[in-house]
C-alpha cells in the first residue's frame, strides 16, 4: 500500500497599512511552509504477520520577517559588523561601505531589516515487524532505522543598506553544516502464556542507536546507545471464580542517553567588542571611535561526557469485584547532565582616550586622519594637510578577561515518585463510578561542580581604574538555567502530593453524563539548598545582610541572608595559582582596605533572607465538570467547565509566611466554561 | 539644609523677642530725642560660635535708621546713636568652608537708648548651617523630536550653583540618586507605620553608582554655575530642535567611557570639553546596567561631598557601606549610606503623569517634591529668593530644603534661553 501526502500553507502578517504604525514602518512576515510525505508499506509474509513500512518525509519552510522601523540620533555611533579579531576604526560609509566599523549617521532615518528564515528538513524511516505467533509462546521482533537531516536554505538576519546596519554581525544560515541523525533501533517482545486466565510473562528488551553528524564540528560525530528491559508477570487477568480477578506485577530498567544540541556542537561566534579609541566629538556630532574585536566561540570539552539517566520502574495492578487498584513507582536519576560553565582567559587591550588629543595637539581637528593599527591598537593621527608629521598618541594598557564558556559535566540529579489509581466499580443503582488516584514526586539535584565566575558586581579594582583582576571559584551553582553562575543556593528539593477524585453518573432517562473531578494538591514542598559535598556546611549566615562574615551554614536556619564565598579565586598575573580566599578576605579585613573591598565583590549573598527557606504552600482545591447531553443518534452537545467555581481561595507560602490568592497564580487551571456540539454521521 | 534647624530659629527668635520686651530697657528715663547727641551702645553677642569677630551686627530704629557694625574678637559690636527706641539684628552667614557656611541668628527689640547712660545688650545667637552649593535646575524628561516618532531623552543636564558671592572650596562633590528610581509605584523601603525605614538613620541611599569630579578639591567662583551634561554633552539641537546644546567648553559632563560604556547613552564629549571636566563614576552595584539609572520622569537627585578623610572614590569603593534597596542582597540592588550631613542639596521630583508618588529623600534633606511633566522640554528650577536677591543684588536662589517651595516646574529648560 502507498500513500502519498502533500500540505502546505500560504499565510503571512503585514502591518504596513496600519495606522497607528509611524509613517513608513511595517513588519512582514511571511509563513509559507511545504510538507509532503510518502508511505509505503508491504505485507511480507502473512502468516508470520511480518511486514515492512517505508517512510520519507520532507519539509521546507520560508519564514522571513522584514521590517522598517525608524532611528534617530544626535551622535554618531558605531555601527560594528567585523567578524575577526583586531582593532577597528570607525570609517565614513562613503570612504568604504565594507569597513567593518561604519561610523553611523545622524538626524533621521529608517532601518530595514530582513530575517531570511528557511528552515529545511528530510525524513526517511524503514521499519519492519515480525511476529511469531505460538499458542504459548508469542514472539514480536521489531526494527527500524531512521535518518534526519536538518538544515536552513536562509541568509539569517542582514540589511539592504548597509549604511544604515546596526551594530550586528552577519550569521548565514545557509552556510551553516546541516545535522544529520541517524537512529537504529530493535525491540523483541516475547510472551509466554501461563495459564487460560489470561496469565502470562512478558519481556520486552530494546536497544537503540543515535548518531549525529555535523560537519566541521570539533566534536565530530556522536554516538550513542540506549538499552532498556520491562518485565511483566500476570498471575491471571480474567478470572471468575474469585474475588480478585486480576493481579499483575510489572518492573522495568532503562537507559537513556542525550546527545549534545547542535548548539553545543556548533556554537554559534560571539563577540566583545571594547572601545579602544575614544575622541571627543567633532561639531557635527562625529566621533571616530574604535574598537577591539574578539571573536569567541564556545570551547569544546574534549573531555565533555554524554549525559544519561537510568529509570527504574515497578509496580502492581490488581482487579477486584469492588475495584481496580494499581501502584506504580519510578526511580530516575539523571548523570553528567550538561552545564555551561564559564572560562576566564587574561586579556589585554589598548585603550586611547580624547586625554591624547589635548594640551595644543599641533593638528587641528578638522584636519585629522585617524587610523589604527589593527594589531597593536595604537593609534595614529595625521594631517590631511600634510603640514604636520603623522602623531602617534599615547594609549594605555588594560588587563581583564576573555570570559568564554564550555560545556561540561555536572552532578547527578534523582527523581523518584508514585502513582496509584482505584477504580471503583460502578455503583449499579445509581449508575455512577467513582475514580481515586494520585501522585508523589520527588526531586532532588545539588551541583557541587566547581564552577568559575565574575560575580555581577565585580568590575573595577580599587583604583577605579584597572578591571577588575579576580576570578572566583565557587563550589556548585543555581540549577535550572543550565548556565554556570555564582549563587547561593547549588540546587533544590521538591515533594508534591497531588490527590484527584472523579465521579461520572449516567442518568440514562435523559439521556445526561455528569462528570466531575476534583483536583487536589495536599502537600506542594518546594526549597533551594545550599549544601556541601558529603554533607559539610556551604555559605555563611549573616547577622545583617551588609554583612560578610557569618558562621556556617547548616541548612536548618529560617529567615536569614546566606553569603557564598568562592573556594578560592586566580587573579589575572597568575591565573593557574589558586589564591585562599577565606584567608585573604579575613586578612584583608583588618589589614588592606583596599583588598578588602575588592574580594568583597566576589562574596554572592541571597536575595532576600527567606530565599533558603522551606516553601510549603497549604493544600488547595479545584474542579472541573463536564455535562454531556445526548440528542437523538447523532448528537452530542457537552457543557464543560474547568475550575468551575472560580477559586479564590487564599494560600499560605511557608517560605515568606505570606497567605495570597490562588486566583491567577498558576497553581489551578484558569476558569474556563464552554459548551460544544458533535454531530455523528 | 537643615530645616529643623531653620524652624527652631523662628521660634528662638520670637522667644527673644518677646523677653527683650521685658529685659532690654537700659534706662527707664528717655528724655528728649536730641537728634545730635549719640549715646553708646554696646552689642555682645554670645552662643555656641566657631568665632565672634566680624558678625554684622544692624540696629534700627523706628523710624527706619539704620546702623551697622562688626564684633571685635570678643564678639562686642560699638554703636553711637542718638537717643531712641532700636531693634538690634544678627543675620549672619559666615564664609563657605567645604560647601557649607553657619548662620547665625538673633535679634532684640526694644531696646531703648536713654540720655544717661550707655546701654549694653546681650544678644545669643542661634547656629544652623546650610549649604552654599544648590542644584539650580535639572533637566532630565526630555522632549519631543522633529518628525514625532516619539521623544528624546538623553539631553539630560543640572546646573549646580554657588548660591553666595563667596569663593567655595569643596574637597569633592559628587552626583548621586536614591532608590526606587522613580517617584511611582510601590516603594519597599517603607515599614508598616509608612515611615522611610531610613528616615531616622542618618544616611541617603545612593543607588547603583554615583558621578564625581575630578581632582581633590572643587571650587565655586562666587556665584557660579556648572552645567553638567548627564548624558550627551554634545549639541543636540542638531537633530532636536526642542533640545538643548551641551556642547560648550565651560560645561562639564558625566563621562566615564569605561565604567559605563554605552556609547548611545554617553557619546563622546564635544571635543571643545576638556577632559578634566568630565565627571568619573564609581560603580557598586549591578555591572550589567549601560547607563547610570537616572529617571526620566521623577528622580530622588542629590549632590554631596565625601565624608571627611574619604576621597569619592575610596567612599565609593568602601564595601563595609553597604545598604540593600528593598532588603535585597544583590548587587542591583547595593547602595552606599551618603550621610546626611555630607548632602549639599537635594531635590525630589514627582511624576505628573501618576496620581501617587512616594518620597525618598529624608525630611532633614528635602521634606517637599516638586511635580515634573516628561517628555515634553520641561525642567524644575529653583525659585529666586526675591528679598535675598534684592538685599545681596545678585541672582539668590531660595533654599528652604522642601523642594515644593523652593523649586518650580519650567516649560522650558533655562538653557534653551542661551
Amino acid at each position: 500500500m502507498v500513500n502519498v501526502k502533500a500540505e502546505g500553507n500560504l499565510g503571512g502578517y503585514n502591518n504596513e497599512a496600519d495606522p497607528d504604525q509611524f509613517v513608513d514602518t511595517y513588519t512582514k512576515v511571511r509563513d509559507r511552509v511545504f510538507r509532503g510525505s510518502l508511505q509505503a508499506d508491504w505485507n511480507l509474509d502473512r502468516a508470520a504477520l511480518a511486514d515492512l513500512s517505508l517512510q520519507a518525509d520532507v519539509s521546507v519552510a520560508d519564514k522571513r520577517r522584514t521590517s522598517n522601523v525608524n532611528a534617530s540620533s544626535s551622535s554618531s555611533q558605531a555601527q560594528i559588523h567585523a567578524l575577526e579579531a583586531g582593532y577597528y576604526l570607525a570609517t565614513d560609509y562613503d570612504e568604504n561601505p565594507e569597513a567593518p566599523i561604519v561610523l553611523g549617521p545622524t538626524g533621521y532615518w529608517y532601518v530595514k531589516s530582513q530575517h531570511d528564515n528557511k528552515p529545511m528538513s528530510l525524513q526517511f524511516k524503514v521499519k519492519t515487524r515480525w511476529n511469531q505467533q505460538g499458542s504459548v509462546i508469542n514472539n514480536r521482533i521489531m526494527a527500524g532505522a531512521e535518518w534526519s537531516a536538518t538544515g536552513n536554505n536562509g541568509r539569517g538576519l542582514y540589511y539592504d543598506d548597509m549604511r544604515y546596519a546596526p551594530t550586528w554581525r552577519e550569521y548565514r544560515y545557509d552556510e551553516l553544516p546541516w545535522m544529520h541523525n541517524v537512529a537504529l533501533y530493535a525491540e523483541d517482545r516475547f510472551t509466554l502464556t501461563t495459564n487460560e486466565q489470561g496469565g502470562l510473562f512478558q519481556v520486552v528488551a530494546g536497544v537503540r542507536a543515535d548518531v549525529t553528524h555535523i560537519s566541521r564540528s570539533v566534536y565530530g560525530t556522536v554516538s550513542s546507545l540506549s538499552p532498556r528491559v520491562n518485565l511483566k508477570y500476570s498471575l491471571w487477568q480474567h478470572r471468575t471464580d474469585s474475588w480478585l480477578e486480576g493481579m499483575s506485577v510489572y518492573c522495568g530498567w532503562g537507559k537513556s542517553v542525550k546527545l549534545p544540541s547542535f548548539e553545543v556542537l556548533y556554537p554559534q561566534p560571539s563577540y566583545a567588542d571594547r572601545l579602544a579609541f575614544v575622541p571627543g566629538s567633532t561639531a557635527d556630532n562625529r566621533v571616530f571611535y574604535a574598537y577591539s574585536v574578539t571573536p569567541f566561540r564556545s570551547i569544546a570539552n574534549s573531555s565533555l561526557k554524554w549525559q544519561y539517566a537510568h529509570q527504574l520502574e515497578m509496580g502492581v495492578e490488581a482487579r477486584t469485584r469492588v475495584a481496580t487498584v494499581s501502584l506504580g513507582a519510578f526511580f530516575a536519576h539523571t548523570y553528567r547532565p550538561y552545564l555551561n560553565t564559564s572560562v576566564y582567559t587574561p586579556f589585554s587591550y589598548s585603550f586611547t582616550s580624547q586625554a591624547s588629543l589635548e594640551q595644543d595637539f599641533p593638528i587641528s581637528s578638522g584636519n585629522r586622519i585617524y587610523q589604527i593599527d589593527r594589531q597593536t591598537g595604537v593609534v595614529t593621527v595625521s594631517d590631511r594637510t600634510g603640514q604636520v608629521s603623522p602623531q602617534v598618541l599615547p594609549n594605555v594598557v588594560r588587563n581583564t578577561f576573555n570570559a568564554n564558556s564550555t560545556y561540561t559535566n555536572g552532578s547527578p540529579i534523582s527523581r523518584s515518585g508514585l502513582d496509584w489509581v482505584i477504580d471503583f466499580a460502578q455503583i449499579e443503582g445509581l449508575r455512577t463510578s467513582v475514580r481515586y488516584d494520585g501522585s508523589y514526586y520527588h526531586y532532588h539535584g545539588v551541583e557541587h561542580t566547581l564552577i568559575a565566575a565574575q560575580p555581577t558586581g565585580a568590575q573595577w579594582m580599587s583604583d577605579g581604574v584597572t578591571p577588575y583582576q579576580y576570578v572566583g571559584y565557587y563550589q556548585g551553582t543555581a540549577l535550572g538555567s543550565g548556565n554556570a553562575m555564582a549563587t547561593v543556593p547549588n540546587g533544590s528539593r521538591s515533594d508534591v502530593v497531588n490527590s484527584n477524585v472523579t465521579v461520572v453518573t449516567h442518568i440514562p432517562a435523559i439521556r445526561l453524563i455528569i462528570s466531575l473531578r476534583l483536583e487536589s494538591t495536599l502537600y506542594d514542598c518546594r526549597r533551594s539548598l545550599s549544601q556541601g559535598k558529603n554533607g559539610a556546611s556551604r555559605g555563611y549566615v549573616l547577622a545583617d545582610p551588609a554583612d560578610y562574615f557569618g558562621t556556617p551554614y547548616t541548612g536548618k536556619e529560617r529567615d536569614c541572608y546566606v553569603a557564598l564565598w568562592p573556594e578560592y579565586y586566580t587573579t589575572w598575573d597568575q591565573p593557574d595559582v589558586p589564591q585562599p580566599f577565606a584567608e585573604r578576605f579575613t586578612w584583608a579585613r583588618d589589614h588592606d582596605t583596599d583588598l578588602f573591598n575588592e574580594l568583597a565583590q566576589l562574596v554572592v549573598k541571597t536575595n532576600y533572607n527567606y530565599n533558603l527557606n522551606p516553601d510549603r504552600i497549604s493544600a488547595y482545591l479545584s474542579g472541573n465538570i463536564n455535562i454531556t447531553k445526548e440528542i437523538g443518534d447523532h448528537i452530542n452537545i457537552s457543557f464543560l467547565a474547568n475550575n468551575f467555581w472560580n477559586s479564590m481561595a487564599r494560600i499560605k507560602s511557608r517560605q515568606t509566611g505570606l497567605r495570597s490568592t490562588i486566583y491567577n497564580s498558576g497553581y489551578i487551571p484558569p476558569f474556563y466554561y464552554g459548551i460544544s456540539m458533535r454531530v455523528k454521521l | 539644609m537643615h530645616m529643623n534647624h531653620s524652624r527652631y530659629n523662628l521660634i528662638a527668635v520670637l522667644l527673644l523677642a518677646l523677653l527683650c520686651v521685658a529685659v532690654t530697657a537700659c534706662d527707664d528715663n528717655i528724655g528728649t530725642p536730641d537728634e545730635y547727641v549719640t549715646r553708646l551702645l554696646r552689642v555682645q553677642v554670645s552662643g555656641d560660635l566657631l568665632s565672634k569677630q566680624d558678625i554684622s551686627v544692624r540696629v534700627t530704629d523706628d523710624k527706619g535708621m539704620v546702623f551697622s557694625s562688626l564684633t571685635d574678637v570678643d564678639g562686642e559690636a560699638i554703636f553711637h546713636v542718638p537717643v531712641g527706641i532700636y531693634e538690634v539684628t544678627v543675620s549672619h552667614v559666615s564664609l563657605p568652608e567645604h560647601g557649607w557656611r553657619t548662620v547665625y541668628n538673633g535679634s532684640a527689640s526694644n531696646v531703648v537708648v536713654g540720655l544717661n547712660n550707655e546701654c549694653s545688650v546681650q544678644l545669643p545667637l542661634t547656629v544652623a548651617t546650610t549649604s552654599a552649593i544648590v542644584i539650580r535646575e535639572l533637566y532630565v524628561g526630555g522632549c519631543q523630536r522633529n518628525d514625532g516618532s516619539g521623544w528624546f531623552y538623553r539631553d539630560k543636564y543640572v546646573i549646580i550653583a554657588n548660591n553666595s558671592g563667596e569663593q567655595v572650596v569643596l574637597p569633592g562633590l559628587c552626583l548621586a540618586i536614591a532608590t526606587p528610581y522613580n517617584s511611582y509605584g510601590i516603594n519597599k523601603n517603607y515599614d508598616e507605620d509608612g515611615h522611610l525605614n531610613y528616615e531616622n538613620e542618618g544616611f541617603v541611599p545612593a543607588a547603583s553608582s554615583f558621578w564625581y569630579f575630578q581632582g581633590d578639591e572643587v571650587v565655586f567662583e562666587p556665584w557660579e554655575q556648572k552645567v553638567i551634561a548627564l548624558n550627551g554633552a554634545i549639541d543636540h539641537t542638531l537633530t532636536y530642535a526642542n533640545s538643548v546644546d551641551l556642547s560648550r567648553p565651560e560645561y562639564y559632563c558625566t563621562f566615564d567611557i569605561e565604567r559605563y560604556n554605552s556609547t548611545s547613552a554617553y557619546p563622546s564629549p564635544s571635543e571643545l570639553i576638556p577632559t578634566s571636566h568630565y565627571l568619573k563614576a564609581v560603580r557598586y552595584g549591578d555591572q550589567m546596567e549601560s547607563a547610570w539609572p537616572l529617571s526620566n520622569t521623577s528622580p530622588a537627585f542629590f549632590i554631596f561631598t565625601p565624608p571627611e578623610g574619604m576621597t569619592p572614590l575610596e567612599f565609593g569603593n568602601d564595601a563595609s557601606n553597604v545598604w540593600y534597596d528593598e532588603g535585597r542582597a544583590l548587587p542591583t540592588f547595593a547602595c552606599r549610606k551618603v550621610p546626611v550631613e555630607n548632602i549639599l542639596d537635594a531635590v525630589e521630583v514627582f511624576s505628573t503623569a501618576w496620581d501617587e508618588a512616594t518620597k525618598r529623600l529624608t525630611a532633614s534633606v528635602d521634606v517637599g517634591a516638586v511635580y515634573m511633566t516628561a517628555r515634553y522640554g520641561h525642567s524644575v528650577e529653583r525659585r529666586i529668593d526675591e528679598q535675598e536677591t534684592e538685599r545681596q543684588g545678585h541672582v539668590v536662589y531660595l533654599d528652604t530644603n522642601n523642594s515644593t517651595n523652593d523649586f518650580i516646574e519650567r516649560d522650558h529648560a533655562s538653557l534653551k534661553d542661551e
